[in-house]
């Protein structure tokens, strides 16, 4: 194990990178010849194992075979987690390519909208040759600055920080409607909305008038917002998460141990 | 929470060991029982709509990544599009992380499969967007428009952006169910969806709509876990209300619990 | 008044601005033109970051080193090579192997479900053991409270009760108000959000009347 995982710096690393190509092609091409049904158990065993890593890591305590900080797999977690995230950014091609060829299709053909897909195009090559451009000239006098300020700031930030705010019109519509809807729930879920939301802002103007001393404090609106959000508000969510937690775990175990038929990766392989 | 506390360790164990034995006891056949869940049934209704007007439908697997929430949404959407491949209806999924669409890709290419409609699978409506959130509302919002989609299902974990979705989704007049484990926002797709699922009847979703008898076991399994996590709330309440400090704190630490907040 | 690089970001700021803000009148082709901006830029920002945060750090510093570190760490390639996998997925022949592959990964997520289960909700279980009984030090509504938060707890939890049929009329009722305890905790969290976005709003409205006080940025 040693002896494989020593770091090989210079040129010799292209000697193993060039061994590991091979090893794992004639690895894969042995796994293809087996038949379909151990194929599958092959795709059930590996699932079971990539999950046990952690469940195991989580679960085993400290104290087992590792230094102060975790167990003997802990050491394990950062270095397959990089593993995991340039495995991640392979799919990423994949949903590129799938952007690309959907928009090309309409650029090429000259569609109607082509304008549209030759724009996402420029957007894309744009922002991803500045992007890296900008990474390895950062200096401030570099040309790809002003280019990298023009994309990032003159379109990506104002592009996404205005979409975020579309939901300030979008929530006052929502609770426009939530409003006429006379059922006892939405009634019930409005009525509280209204509350809370005068409790946190406005709770000075309307129930600023009754002394802090008096019996009725209880009846200022900041008190009374107070009050749901630390009693029901906080109990109800508490049991939803519970809730939730168990769905999780039910999930989590069906995958883990590829109990749920059906739903994913039922066909033959 | 680095590593399971000896308590936390055998309550996850408890827990898990409830639903295993519950999904295997189904196995054999029993005969259970489920609940009627309004906004599930809804979904049947949805894609008749669709049907009907002649468009597409849309599905959001939602905006988290790689993670149970999504996969459970990945198995609502296997249901979803048996169910419109019968109809011979469309169903356009916008995808935003990157390692949930190859999974997304498969499971739609093996329900057309499922109903004996492969040649329906078109790789093409299995979209990946953009995996930055706001770039993925504005482009599922566009979808919805030039496509004129009839109904929308938002079912998996959501942030802010459910809200953009939701009510762009009632501007065209589209038929809506939704469903998210995401706390914070049920309450507004409750006020822009016909029909919002919340909280575990998001997790209830699939042995519902399939009846399949391994999600029912494991649905009854939920069931008791929550009754075990009750009774587990009720001794933690008699040892407050009894003032046994000592054995409260420590269970309350193990639980993860911060020191701090101990009363 | 020259026109500087720095006055034509804060244009299309602008125009970014009001093409978006269009859609609150109808989806119209200038939005559209800038959705498909967006969804580009976004993407290759994501690509951009995905080269300088993940793949020069992680492999291919990994691999020719970089300053202090040597490299060599030849094993990262493999991640690369595993990674291609994916792309098996267009291959019908050997699309078994895209699914070994996201097979792994499903189990990644499941075998971290766990950590994530007991560090989310471990503490809120915790947060739940209330005093039901009055204790030293305990006032009369602090007692109150607790009653209610733990009935709340309880009339919840009932409503999501799935595989118990609810014939008893005490259960259906516990099951109702949990519910209407439910749409009460949910106007909670709609009430709080409301203001937030509303200073979204403003915010780029004010952005807006800022640029138009002064479009050339000259102060």
């Amino acid at each position: 194990m040693n002896f494989l995982f020593t770091p090989r710096p210079g040129p010799q690393v292209w000697l193993w990178v060039l061994g590991a190509t091979i090893l794992f092609g004639a690895l894969l091409a042995f796994l293809h010849t087996l038949p379909g049904r151990q194929k599958k158990l092959l795709i059930v065993v590996s699932t079971f194992l990539a999950g046990l890593f952690y469940f195991l890591e989580f679960m085993i305590p400290t104290t087992v075979g590792g230094g102060p900080e975790g167990n003997f797999l802990s050491g394990g977690v950062e270095p397959l987690a990089d593993f995991v995230l340039v495995i991640g950014m392979m799919a990423l091609g994949l949903g590129i390519i799938n952007l690309a060829r959907v928009q090309g299709r309409i650029l090429l053909r000259m569609r109607a909208g082509w304008q549209n897909a030759f724009i996402f195009f420029v957007g894309l090559i744009g922002m991803t040759v500045i992007g890296i451009m900008h990474d390895v000239y950062p200096a401030e006098t570099s040309v790809w600055t002003p280019l990298y300020n023009f994309f990032f700031t003159g379109l990506y930030t104002p592009l996404a920080s205005t979409t975020f705010a579309l939901l300030a019109f979008f929530i006052a519509s929502a609770a426009f409607r939530a409003f006429r809807i006379t059922s006892v729930e939405s009634t019930l879920m409005m009525i509280t909305a209204f509350i809370v939301m005068l409790g946190t802002v406005g709770s000075e103007v309307v129930t600023g008038w009754i002394p802090e001393t008096s019996p009725f404090a209880i009846l200022k609106l900041d008190n009374i917002t107070l009050w749901i959000m630390t009693t029901v508000n906080m109990s109800a969510q508490r049991a939803l998460l519970f809730g939730i937690a168990m769905g999780e775990l039910a999930i989590a175990l069906r995958v883990w141990l590829s109990l749920e038929r059906g739903h994913f990766f039922e066909q033959e392989v | 929470m680095e590593h399971a506390t000896p308590f936390m360790a055998v309550v996850l164990l408890v827990l898990s060991g409830i639903i295993l034995y519950n999904i295997l006891t189904a196995r054999g056949g029993r005969d259970l029982f489920i609940r009627r869940i309004p906004g599930l049934a809804a979904i049947d209704e949805a894609v008749g709509r669709a049907t009907e007007m002649g468009r597409p439908l849309l599905f959001s697997p939602g905006l988290f990544g790689l993670g149970v929430e999504t996969l459970q949404a990945l198995s609502v959407l296997g249901h979803i599009i048996r169910l419109a491949a019968r109809y011979n209806s469309r169903v356009i999924v916008p995808v935003c992380d990157a390692q949930v669409y190859p999974i997304a890709e498969e499971v739609a290419r093996e329900a057309y499969n499922q109903e004996g409609r492969p040649e329906l699978y078109n790789a093409d409506d299995i979209r990946f967007l953009s995996d930055r959130q706001f770039a993925y509302a504005s482009g599922t919002v566009g979808i919805m428009n030039r496509e004129k989609v009839a109904a929308n299902f938002f079912f998996g974990g959501f942030f802010a952006e459910a809200l953009i979705l939701a009510e762009a989704g009632r501007e065209v007049g589209a038929i809506q169910v939704a469903g998210t484990p995401s706390t914070t926002q049920i309450p507004f797709l409750i006020a822009a969806c016909d029909y919002t699922i919340i909280g575990e009847e998001y997790y209830a979703a699939s042995a519902y709509l399939t009846r399949d008898p391994v999600l029912l076991g494991s649905l009854v399994g939920q069931d008791w876990s929550k009754v075990a996590l009750l009774l587990l709330i009720f001794f933690g309440a008699i040892l407050a209300s009894l003032g046994l400090l000592t054995v409260l704190h420590w269970i309350q630490i193990q639980l993860g619990m911060p020191a701090g907040a101990l009363v | 008044m020259p026109i500087t690089a720095e006055t034509l970001t804060l244009w299309a700021g602008v125009i970014c601005t009001l093409a978006i803000f269009s859609l609150l009148y109808k989806e119209n082709p200038v939005f559209r033109f800038f959705e498909h901006l967006f969804i580009g830029v976004a993407t290759g920002y994501t690509l951009s970051r995905a080269w300088s945060d993940i793949l020069k750090p992680k492999l291919w510093f990994a691999l020719v080193g970089s300053g202090e570190d040597p490299g060599g760490r030849w094993w990262m390639f493999v991640a690369l090579l595993i990674g291609l996998l994916y792309y098996a997925i267009y291959f019908r022949r050997f699309a078994w192997m895209s699914r070994l592959l996201i097979g792994v990964m499903m189990g990644f997520a499941a075998g971290l479900a766990f950590q994530g289960i007991a560090t989310n909700y471990g503490p809120q279980i915790a947060g739940a053991f209330n005093p039901l009984l009055p204790r030293p030090g305990m006032t009369i509504s602090g007692l109150i409270n607790n009653w209610v938060m733990t009935l709340t707890l309880i009339a919840v939890m009932t409503y999501f009760f799935f595989a118990f049929e609810q014939q008893n009329k005490g259960v259906q009722n516990t099951a109702k108000v949990g519910r209407w305890l439910l749409m009460i905790s949910f106007g909670a969290i709609f009430g709080q959000t409301i203001m937030a976005r509303m200073a979204l709003a403003t915010g780029r409205l004010s952005f807006l009347i800022d640029f138009f006080r002064d479009p050339f940025g000259g102060g």
